[in-house]
């Protein structure tokens, strides 16, 4: 699957920048292959823009706002959030040309992120309950490029048999690699998981995070996959303690993903530091990332095609591409991938004459 | 001359890793493009398959050995050294399916490194006799890639007019340009070259040359096998014997391992390992610095007129001319830009 070529994956929000990264001023962000501006405007809503001027084609994350307004650094055209241009100020007394502006995209802010949708949405941003939760704390946990298929990410955080080899320095129990059964309820936009599995409490800040002592504790997990690539993971620990996690793969383009990761805690900062918290997903989380980036980018969703084998556990992953594949069908639309598999070539190698 | 394009280049022998990195694990080499993993099975014998994971795809290397076999750093599938997937450790009670293996690659251990065809080798692993002579030490040089084409260090190799300029701060002699003439005997696979060659002999080579004298000279013998290894035979008048084998392993089409190591007829304390390793850098650095700056596209077939030649250039043009006709025996034209 090459994300940037399914048409049908235009028509979701993503998540795609904190809110108070943009603070200091506009940023860009690719998209599924498409460079776009993101700002505040004068009332603090984020806007998102194509990020090429139309006078230059300079892009316009180079320059600055002012009021409600992006201003392009190069001659100052000026646009507004529909993106219109407002302003040539080279010429203010003549007309500004009909037609020049350039495109805009939907945009919200919602549980700190800015989220964007390239066409019109199928579905609505998902809806977190722990958002609106008093009794949670948020998180932010990570905001970092993947080089790997943002599927990858999905499909490895409803699998509960890589826990064993690829978390077996942190919470992993290498000599236990057959999983619990995992109870998994397809919807309409994605599926339900529940799960309790034993895992290590595996030291350091283990025990604080977990509310458990003990070399070994039991996590319930309550999983809930939104199409295409967010995933909601309720964890709850025998102490009581609820640690839901909430991981966005954003597609940047057919290599690489934004892994957006943050967090809701039932306990207090006073209790265990937020940085604890974020210590202990780090190093699960660079685990996950060194097995996750070493895999083909052009992840098959087709199992037809026959590209990887499967088994009886990769069920969830196997149901997301059943999903996905139904989903871009009945929106007209087949698996695009590559052809065949080049051969390895070294980066930015020229083509053959 | 792209090397990954010409498919005559995977019927050969490469050096690729040292025995030694695979104590600690499995690794990855790329070679002539292609993505492997090495580690050492239940005999202590390096094997090679693709490094791949036939279930999603997770490079092998990320994994660890385990009885022998590789396993699969991401959901523990394990493959022996035929490339067969043995374990599924999921589902043992099921039959694992028909299939599911990654390919495999021969793989032998030789003079310290793992060395892989990938396919059927015209040739064997080439025979070098001194490491079964107990008259002389190993000492390994160098491990390390070079940003250019494979051709261009075994040309480098043989080429005597290149001392003068690119080792003038080292054994090279500016003020003689005019190189010493080669006596090439062609060989099946390959050529053998001799010459006597005057090298200045400054103090910091006196332990190396085994002389105090302040000039002095190699005779030389060297060898090169088709298609990227090369030996550097150099005997000095002092008796002192040093033998370089090099290979230059193509990673990819711009990039090569260069795997170096060298034996010697004398002992730690007439030279140590690290006054030796230290001679040959300063050399080495010099060559990379020239080797890494030419197109990395070599051009052998010299009828395109991509670059031009002279006299002493006749060792690498004889390269250039059997491997032309190495390929098209093999029948495929030369692969270039």
């Amino acid at each position: 699957m090459l994300v940037t070529r399914q048409k049908t994956l235009r028509k979701f929000w993503y998540p795609v920048m904190p809110v108070a990264m943009l603070r200091e001023g506009p940023k860009p962000f690719t998209l599924l292959g498409e460079r776009i501006v993101l700002w505040l405007d004068a009332a603090g809503r984020p806007a998102a823009l194509r990020d090429r001027c139309c006078h230059r084609t300079a892009e316009l994350s180079k320059g600055f706002c002012e009021g409600d307004h992006l201003v392009c650094g190069y001659h100052g055209w000026t646009y507004d959030r529909s993106g219109r241009c407002v302003r040539i100020p080279q010429s203010l007394e003549t007309a500004i040309p009909a037609n020049s502006r350039v495109d805009a995209y939907r945009t919200e802010a919602r549980y700190g992120y800015v989220w964007v949708a390239l066409e019109e949405p199928l579905a609505g941003i998902p809806d977190l309950p722990e958002a609106e939760d008093p009794a949670m704390r948020h998180i932010d946990q990570f905001y970092e490029v993947w080089r790997c298929c943002a599927f990858r990410l999905m499909e490895n955080s409803f699998d509960m048999s890589h826990i064993a080899f690829t978390h077996r320095t942190s919470f992993g129990i290498v000599e236990q690699p057959k999983p619990e059964l995992m109870r998994i309820e397809p919807s309409e936009w994605g599926m339900e998981t529940y799960v309790e599995t034993p895992v290590r409490n595996f030291g350091g800040v283990s025990e604080s995070v977990t509310g458990s002592s003990g070399e070994r504790t039991v996590r319930t997990m309550r999983g809930k996959w939104f199409l295409p690539f967010v995933r909601r993971l309720g964890i709850s620990y025998p102490s009581g303690l609820r640690h839901s996690i909430i991981t966005c793969a954003t597609p940047i383009d057919d290599r690489s993903m934004m892994c957006i990761q943050w967090c809701y805690r039932s306990d207090r900062e006073e209790d265990v530091p937020a940085r604890d918290i974020i210590a202990f997903d780090r190093k699960v989380t660079e685990e996950d990332r060194e097995i996750l980036e070493s895999t083909d980018f052009d992840v098959c969703i087709d199992t037809t095609r026959r590209v990887e084998f499967h088994m009886e556990t990769d069920k969830p992953g196997l149901i997301m591409r059943q999903k996905l594949l139904a989903l871009f069908r009945a929106h007209g639309e087949d698996e695009a991938f590559e052809a065949a598999a080049a051969p390895a070539r070294a980066p930015g190698e020229r083509a053959l004459v | 001359m792209l090397v990954t394009l010409q498919k005559t280049l995977r019927k050969f022998w490469y050096a690729t890793v040292p025995l030694d990195q695979l104590r600690d694990g499995p690794k990855p080499f790329t070679l002539l493009g292609e993505k492997i993993v090495l580690w050492l099975d239940r005999e202590g014998q390096p094997a090679a398959v693709r490094d791949r994971c036939c279930h999603r795809t997770a490079q092998l290397s990320k994994g660890f050995v385990q009885a022998g076999n590789i396993v699969c750093g991401y959901h523990g599938w394990e493959y022996d050294r035929s490339g067969k997937c043995v374990k599924i450790p999921q589902q043992t009670e099921a039959q694992i399916p028909a299939g599911a293996c990654t390919t495999s690659y021969r793989c032998e251990a030789r003079y310290g490194y793992a060395w892989v065809a990938l396919e059927e080798p015209l040739q064997p692993i080439p025979v070098f006799q001194e490491d079964a002579d107990p008259a002389f030490r190993r000492i390994f040089q160098f491990y390390e890639s070079w940003n250019t084409s494979p051709l261009r260090v075994m040309e480098n190799s043989f080429d005597n007019s290149h001392f003068s300029y690119v080792h003038k701060a080292n054994f090279g002699q500016f003020d003689q340009p005019k190189p010493s003439k080669y006596e090439i005997r062609p060989t099946d696979w390959g050529f053998e070259a001799e010459t006597i060659v005057p090298i200045n002999n400054p103090p910091a080579s006196h332990r190396v040359t085994g002389t105090t004298d302040p000039v002095t000279e190699r005779h030389l013998f060297n060898r090169w096998y088709v298609p990227f290894v090369r030996r550097f035979g150099c005997i000095y008048p002092s008796g002192l014997h040093h033998i370089i084998y090099n290979c230059a392993t193509p990673i990819d089409d711009g990039k090569l391992m260069l795997v170096q190591w060298l034996y010697r007829n004398d002992t730690e304390a007439d030279c140590s390992t690290a006054e030796l390793i230290a001679w040959d850098a300063g050399i080495v650095r010099e060559d990379r610095e020239i080797l890494e700056s030419t197109d990395y596209d070599a051009c052998i077939d010299t009828r395109r007129r991509v670059e031009f030649h002279m006299e002493s250039d006749k060792p690498g043009l004889m390269m250039r001319k059997m491997l032309m006709e190495l390929f098209q025996s093999q029948g495929e034209p030369e692969m270039h830009l």
